[in-house]
């Protein structure tokens, strides 16, 4: 059976007003998601990942594109009917200590999707069942989320995310703030989830390793733009483009240290070109081309796009 | 050898309200000049409880209740507290935390803050060249503010920090948090230190800026012969930047040996499961392992190995007696499969 497109998002802009003019933040993305796959986006901070999830979300303005689930474009519903399919696309984010409400019981945490969406009945029953599908015991309903490790509340945020009986997550940096052996649990959860569940994940985060571990396919985002896509096999074992490289040579992994003995600061004194590619200044390949155009994402093989004058 | 840090059967006690419980429990730690001993433990095993010990900033309710910490020849736990500020700073120890942003003043800045480093420096030495009456003859302020400028911009400069010139007139919150963590170890360059405490210095960055940060840790180190002591949760990243390795569970010391050889094989259960909860594999490979439950409540731990209920090869001598932490030919281990 061929895979179908869930998420479609067309040339969206986002821009933040910042002190001096706008900022940027995502700069003409194209993406496709497929369903039932793990779709992941790598950035170092500030790439503009995080905005790119919120946008499809519709939790913040956005400037220009489309944004396309399911068929419809999210960009032209009303926050009513925004309302009606939120419950089929939920968010987890980075910090369960802040995106839990203190005052809040679990139950009415978990439920709120439900209630948001205007269901009445059963919704207890339905709670329960999502608690106990991200391994907790039914007891932990009444009690507050200050009584909870940071691994218990992101088993509630997630429980939150899935009791309205999603079809997509967006998962932000889910197991970030959490110790190793926690996030290992997290990791397994998610993707026993989306088995059973078939769910589709958009999944953020900077962590290369855990990305490899839970991705179908992976695009890789710079300065609001995404300049690597691929299958994530092949774009982790097989980089393209200078920046993912880097990326992946910045994990600490056997031989380490000879890697930093070795390297060293490239003096970045050029600013980013207005017309030129935005890597160009940090780029070790940098060519006179990369400073007057701006490269497009092209096809180098079957599953593996790269915005890089190298490979056009 | 040239012992920087000893610390010998350390047990700290914390009260909250009517409640005892033990955040540290009969540590023994050394520390040589020039190397990097990394200290590894999830949230609660009592890792930065033990790295506050040592710099003294331990809270009001937090007492040391046995043990010693001898840093540099001298006993820190008879050290009084309106003293301890002579074992800090210049060629003494220095800590840089997670969030640079809590450690850096906010009204003051970059510059100001390692000025300030500077003079505390110039007081500890006697000024030199510089006119110490600054502010009877203030003609000379103007020139000496010139040479303070030039020394600050140099150990800038060594952090590769971009527009050091800059960054030098503007305030930490206009920085990011790669920068931010470039003018603490600045400050570093200028205060010489023994001993640098790095409790999780690269836990909030991303990758590209946590390499940058681990070499200019490095550089620090050969260039002025500090030893580091490296806190962190990550074990994969400490087992590749350390020389030594200790890990921390529930408040004791279970594990300790070289790095490589941690790496190589690790003997306790604990580490055994750490290394095995890191993601390598593909997704479709098949899943990796998880040390099941979570890490004790240190107000509540289990009797016997605060380890057992966690572990799959736990018998009953595990429930009962605690282990004792054994020297297994060069590495040191708590674990009763190995006694």
């Amino acid at each position: 059976m061929p895979a179908t497109s869930i998420l479609e998002v067309k040339g969206l802009v986002v821009e933040y007003k910042a002190s001096r003019g706008t900022l940027r933040a995502v700069d003409g993305v194209n993406l496709e998601v497929m369903r039932g796959e793990t779709f992941t986006v790598i950035g170092e901070s500030g790439s503009g990942k995080s905005t790119l999830g919120l946008a499809i979300l519709r939790l913040i303005p956005v400037k220009d594109g489309e944004i396309i689930f399911n068929g419809i474009n999210l960009l032209k519903l009303k926050e009513r009917e925004i309302r009606k399919i939120r419950k089929s696309i939920q968010i987890v984010l980075q910090d369960p200590y802040a995106s839990l409400d203190p005052k809040m019981k679990v139950k009415e945490i978990v439920s709120e999707p439900l209630i948001g969406s205007g269901e009445r009945e059963g919704i207890e029953e339905k709670v329960n069942k999502a608690l106990e599908l991200v391994g907790l015991d039914r007891s932990f309903s009444e009690r507050y989320p200050s009584e909870f490790s940071g691994g218990q509340r992101q088993r509630v945020s997630i429980a939150r995310a899935i009791v309205g009986e999603p079809e997509f997550i967006v998962l932000d940096e889910p197991t970030s703030n959490l110790d190793i052996s926690i996030q290992a649990q997290i990791l397994n959860l998610l993707l026993d989830l989306q088995e059973r569940k078939n769910l589709t994940y958009l999944f953020i985060t900077h962590n290369i390793a855990v990305a490899k571990y839970i991705s179908d396919r992976i695009a890789v985002m710079y300065s609001g733009e995404i300049i690597e896509s691929g299958d994530a096999r092949e774009l982790i074992t097989n980089p393209l483009h200078p920046y993912t490289t880097e990326l992946i040579s910045a994990v600490p992994s056997k031989g380490f240290k000879e890697k930093l003995g070795k390297f060293n600061f490239k003096e970045v004194i050029h600013n980013v070109p207005p017309k030129g590619c935005k890597y160009a200044p940090r780029c070790p390949f940098a060519k006179e081309i990369c400073w007057n155009s701006r490269p497009k994402l092209v096809k180098v093989k079957n599953n593996h796009d790269v915005s890089c004058f190298l490979y056009s | 050898m040239n012992k920087v840090l000893e610390i010998e059967r350390l047990s700290i006690l914390y009260r909250i309200r009517e409640r005892k419980f033990r955040a540290v429990n009969d540590v023994y730690l050394s520390l040589e000049k020039g190397e990097i001993l990394g200290l590894v433990g999830e949230s609660g095993s009592g890792k930065s409880t033990l790295a506050h010990a040592i710099i003294g900033l331990l809270p009001v309710n937090a007492v040391i209740e046995s043990g010693s910490i001898i840093f540099l020849g001298k006993d820190l736990t008879k050290v009084r507290y309106k003293d301890f500020h002579k074992f800090r700073g210049y060629r003494g120890m220095t800590m840089i935390f997670q969030d640079p942003m809590t450690s850096l003043n906010p009204t003051m800045t970059v510059y100001e803050q390692l000025e300030e480093a500077l003079i505390e420096r110039k007081q500890r030495i006697g000024w030199g060249d510089f006119n110490p009456f600054i502010k009877i003859f203030p003609q000379n302020k103007r020139k000496i503010r010139g040479e303070f400028e030039k020394e600050v911009l140099e150990a800038l400069n060594k952090t590769g920090i971009r527009y050091a010139k800059e960054i030098m007139r503007k305030y930490p919150h206009q920085l990011s948090g790669g920068e931010r963590q470039r003018v603490m170890i600045a400050m570093n360059y200028l205060l010489k230190p023994s001993l640098l405490i790095a409790d999780e210095p690269t836990t909030s960055l991303d990758v590209i800026n946590q390499f940058k940060i681990l070499k200019l840790l490095l550089e620090l180190r050969e260039e002025l012969g500090t030893s580091i002591l490296f806190i962190s949760h990550d074990i994969s990243l400490v087992l590749q930047i350390a020389d030594k390795v200790a890990v921390m569970y529930a408040g004791s010391i279970i594990e300790e040996g070289i790095s490589d050889e941690i790496y190589e094989k690790p003997l306790h259960p604990y580490t055994i499961g750490l290394l095995k909860s890191i993601p390598t594999k593909f997704k479709g490979d098949g899943r990796i392992s998880q040390i099941s439950g979570s890490p004790p409540d240190p107000m509540n731990l289990p009797n016997g190995c605060p380890f057992h209920p966690r572990c799959s090869f736990a018998y009953e001598l595990c429930k009962r007696n605690y282990p004792n932490l054994l020297n297994k030919s060069g590495r040191k281990v708590a674990c009763h499969l190995y006694s």
